[in-house]
């Protein structure tokens, strides 16, 4: 059994890996557009539309340079690259290269809390590769 | 009493998934309104039917999902999922992959599918 904790996960983003990240999530999406006919035999059928890919992450601020997202990260008219590290050595990576866009940036604060962000995009164009954390 | 414990299911999407803790069948039956006026009680006939799928689990490096092939495929796979007594089978396009890591949890993962013409029990 080579199952993985969350703890040993990381987001690299535009170069720079966050730090006190909590959080990472990727979601990879298809669509079937029905194609259910008469000929069907009463039962619905389908077939492959488009997909797409989106990830978010959360954290809390890191003030160390290069460690904490940038608002200027929204602003990208280009994509980046993008890297997902769930678990440690062996479990999942999910790289962008230079096909990673940041679509939301948020910062919280609260009185009892820390100074936290949420970040989220999408990954256009070129699908990711998925591959092994090392 | 003859009951089936969880611990015996199974995931099959076009290859064995380990780390699974719970998947689910939806089938469903559309039921088009047929009642006329000379109906006394709301009547139905047979409709379509579909089904989708979804499991959750943890993820295993020995066996694991492959979204990177599923998710563009063109061709729907075979799938097939067990509760250790009973296997469902039939052809399933991957709709959503999904994969979590929390700092206090475990990395895990999600998978929807919808399937496309016939399943058999």
């Amino acid at each position: 059994m080579s199952r993985f904790a969350g703890c040993n996960g990381y987001i690299k983003f535009n170069g720079n890996t966050f730090g006190g990240v909590t959080s990472i999530s990727f979601d990879y999406e298809g669509d079937v557009p029905e194609a259910t006919g008469m000929d069907s035999g009463g039962r619905r059928e389908y077939v492959r539309g488009r997909y797409r890919a989106s990830w978010e992450a959360s954290g809390h601020y890191e003030t160390t340079t290069g460690e904490h997202p940038y608002y200027t990260d929204i602003e990208n008219t280009t994509g980046v690259d993008l890297e997902l590290g769930f678990g440690s050595a062996g479990g999942l990576k999910i790289t962008a290269s230079g096909t990673a866009f940041a679509t939301g940036l948020d910062f919280t604060d609260t009185l009892d809390g820390l100074s936290d962000w949420t970040m989220r995009g999408v990954i256009a164009g070129t699908a990711p590769t998925f591959g092994t954390t090392t | 009493m003859a009951r089936i414990s969880g611990t015996g299911g199974s995931v099959d999407l076009g290859g064995s998934i380990t780390g699974i803790t719970d998947w689910t069948i939806n089938y469903t039956a559309e039921t088009p309104d047929a009642t006329g006026m000379d109906s006394t009680l709301d009547d139905i006939v047979r409709g379509l039917s579909s089904w989708t799928i979804s499991c959750n689990g943890h993820w295993e490096s020995s066996s694991p999902p492959d979204p990177a092939t599923d998710i563009p495929a063109t061709s729907p796979f075979a799938i097939s999922i067990s509760d250790g007594t009973n296997t469902y089978t039939g052809n399933a396009y991957m709709t959503r992959f999904h994969i979590e890591a929390t700092q206090d949890g475990t990395v895990d993962f999600s998978i929807d599918a919808q399937g496309t013409g016939g399943f058999t029990t």
